[in-house]
């Protein structure tokens, strides 16, 4: 596939940065030998992403004992990170769209992201990216400037994968006024800090939480358009769950233990949901995760995925119907329910199965079909 | 319906729709709502006709979602499953398209790289910026010079002095 004149190189630098952004940091920065052309293109890629784990997978670090291993990791932790520094030190351009930091090794657990990785935050962040995504690991939390993360005007799209207590270390304030996007995983959520989130984030349209404790119960956000909830729990001094959410269209609440009661206002919009009935409790007693009146706060929803981990016992509990009662105040009742999926029923007995159909045919007049999915 | 005039002559009559996917002709046509005939002096015909079937692709598939979508809320009852699938099924369609629309010869990128620039067209210079990454990925400095016949202007005491500037890089 050759051709006969350098047509690329002609191509504008900033296409050419564009180019760049798609293959890995460092095969761009490979291109500077390329030519006189390609010198400088690498030092204005609008992506930067490093990855450790990678790095480390890529020298066959991970394989050995432990000792080993922590040796090996340390060795090329010092290389990657004077590669990281370089990039950052040679940066030409102004801007930045979107930075990625992985420091986190899930095969090493002993292993914590250094503190000369974690000041690279705020570094970046005065080159304005438009998504930031980091994943560490951290041996203490004032490693990490949180601040910086949560007060900047640039950023719509936040990853944030990290050992964090964010009940006990919660941003003193929080100012993003253009972030849309934000995806919490593996950190201590705090009511503080959930209030400080919705008093900063004017646009937020999409929250995520992911392996994080629930230390809060009570979720406020007028605007929020998406509510992600999965594989979370419950701290113990948390009794119930309030989501207050009236503009959601999409709501997700999946694998969390322990999380029960949860209640609803009314969300006019949502038209998709997926909820997971009978939650697992730590100690292994079975119970249903929503208040009665829980569905009659989804008055407007379409399609509604239910999830059985495991046997419901509610009928065997005051509330004989699964939640599926009329409501108690005066929520506009379950008009445009059409599809209602039923996952995972091998886990449930077909009796169970039998009355949860009944109980969905019974109680929601407009439904369409039920579909049983094993 | 609009018509666009290639940098050789070439007129396409095109729906306002299918030319909106270029964001320089949706606010040309937002500042001046009578304009009919638009000239666009940096694309061929033979460029112009290819980005065109991208754009008539693209506003198909979106309409025909649509359109899937409303059919499911008037019907109503037990069809609510199907659009979900169908637009599944039909982003998978699009992105297979995709990757054949984009299987063309060097210079044809090149020039379909320069006209989704120039038209400003993000879905389509993410595409063909893409693949050009995909052709540099893997390679070493030598092969990506063949193959894009780039010529190494730098003497060898320069390319020694890079590598030497920057060790962390190349080590």
């Amino acid at each position: 596939m050759t051709v006969e004149v350098d047509r690329i190189s002609n191509l504008p630098n900033e296409i050419l940065a564009h180019i760049l952004s798609f293959v890995s940091t460092k095969e761009a920065i490979h291109t500077c030998i390329l030519s006189k052309t390609w010198k400088y293109i690498w030092t204005a890629v609008p992506t930067l992403e490093f990855d450790f784990r990678k790095f480390c997978h890529d020298h066959r670090v991970l394989d050995g004992n432990i000792k080993e291993r922590m040796e090996q990791i340390k060795e090329y932790e010092a290389k990657y990170v004077q590669f990281v520094e370089g990039v950052m030190l040679n940066r030409e351009a102004l801007l930045l769209d979107t930075f990625k930091l992985n420091w986190f090794n899930y095969d090493c657990h002993q292993y914590y992201t250094p503190k000369s990785v974690t000041e690279v935050i705020p570094r970046a962040l005065k080159f304005k990216p438009r998504v930031l995504s980091v994943n560490f690991h951290l041996d203490n939390c004032e490693n990490l400037d949180i601040d910086s993360i949560f007060n900047s005007d640039s950023l719509e799209d936040v990853h944030l994968s990290c050992n964090y207590d964010l009940k006990k270390f919660a941003p003193n304030s929080i100012n993003l006024p253009h972030l849309k996007n934000l995806k919490l995983l593996r950190q201590d959520i705090g009511r503080d800090f959930l209030n400080k989130l919705f008093l900063g984030c004017p646009v937020l349209e999409e929250l995520t939480l992911c392996n994080c404790a629930l230390n809060f119960d009570k979720i406020y956000f007028n605007i929020l358009k998406k509510l992600i909830i999965v594989d979370c729990h419950r701290a113990k001094e948390v009794e119930k769950l309030e989501i207050i959410t009236p503009s959601l269209l999409y709501l997700e609440i999946e694998r969390c233990y322990g999380v029960t009661k949860v209640s609803a206002s009314n969300m006019p919009s949502l038209v998709d949901a997926s909820i997971e009935f009978g939650w697992y409790e730590l100690d292994g007693v079975v119970i249903g995760g929503s208040e009665p009146n829980f569905l009659g706060s989804l008055s407007n929803v379409t399609s509604l995925h239910v999830i059985v981990e495991c046997e419901i016992k509610l009928w065997e509990n005051a509330s004989p119907n699964l939640g599926l009662e009329e409501p108690k105040y005066d929520l506009s009742p379950r008009e445009h329910l059409e599809t209602v999926t039923i996952l995972n029923c091998c886990k449930i007995s077909s009796e169970t199965l039998d009355l949860l159909v009944k109980n969905f045919y019974a109680h929601v007049r407009t439904i369409g079909k039920i579909i049983i999915d094993n | 319906m609009i018509t666009l005039t290639s940098s050789d002559g070439v007129q396409f009559d095109v729906r306002e729709a299918v030319a909106k996917e270029s964001q320089i002709i949706r606010d040309m046509i937002q500042d001046d709502c009578v304009i009919t005939n638009i000239p666009l002096a940096n694309v061929n015909h033979k460029i112009l006709s290819i980005v065109l079937e991208y754009c008539q692709m693209h506003v198909d598939k979106t309409e025909m979602e649509v359109n899937a979508s409303k059919h499911q809320t008037t019907t109503g009852e037990g069809s609510s499953s199907v659009p979900v699938a169908l637009k599944v099924s039909s982003n998978k369609n699009l992105n297979d398209w995709d990757k054949e629309f984009i299987n063309v010869d060097l210079d044809t990128l090149y020039d379909l790289i320069l006209a989704a620039n120039y038209l400003n067209i993000s879905g389509l210079l993410n595409l063909t910026t893409q693949a050009a990454a995909d052709i540099i990925k893997g390679k070493t400095t030598e092969e990506i010079r063949a193959t894009f016949n780039i010529k190494n202007d730098f003497t060898p005491e320069e390319e020694a002095a890079i590598r030497k500037e920057n060790p962390w890089a190349f080590e």
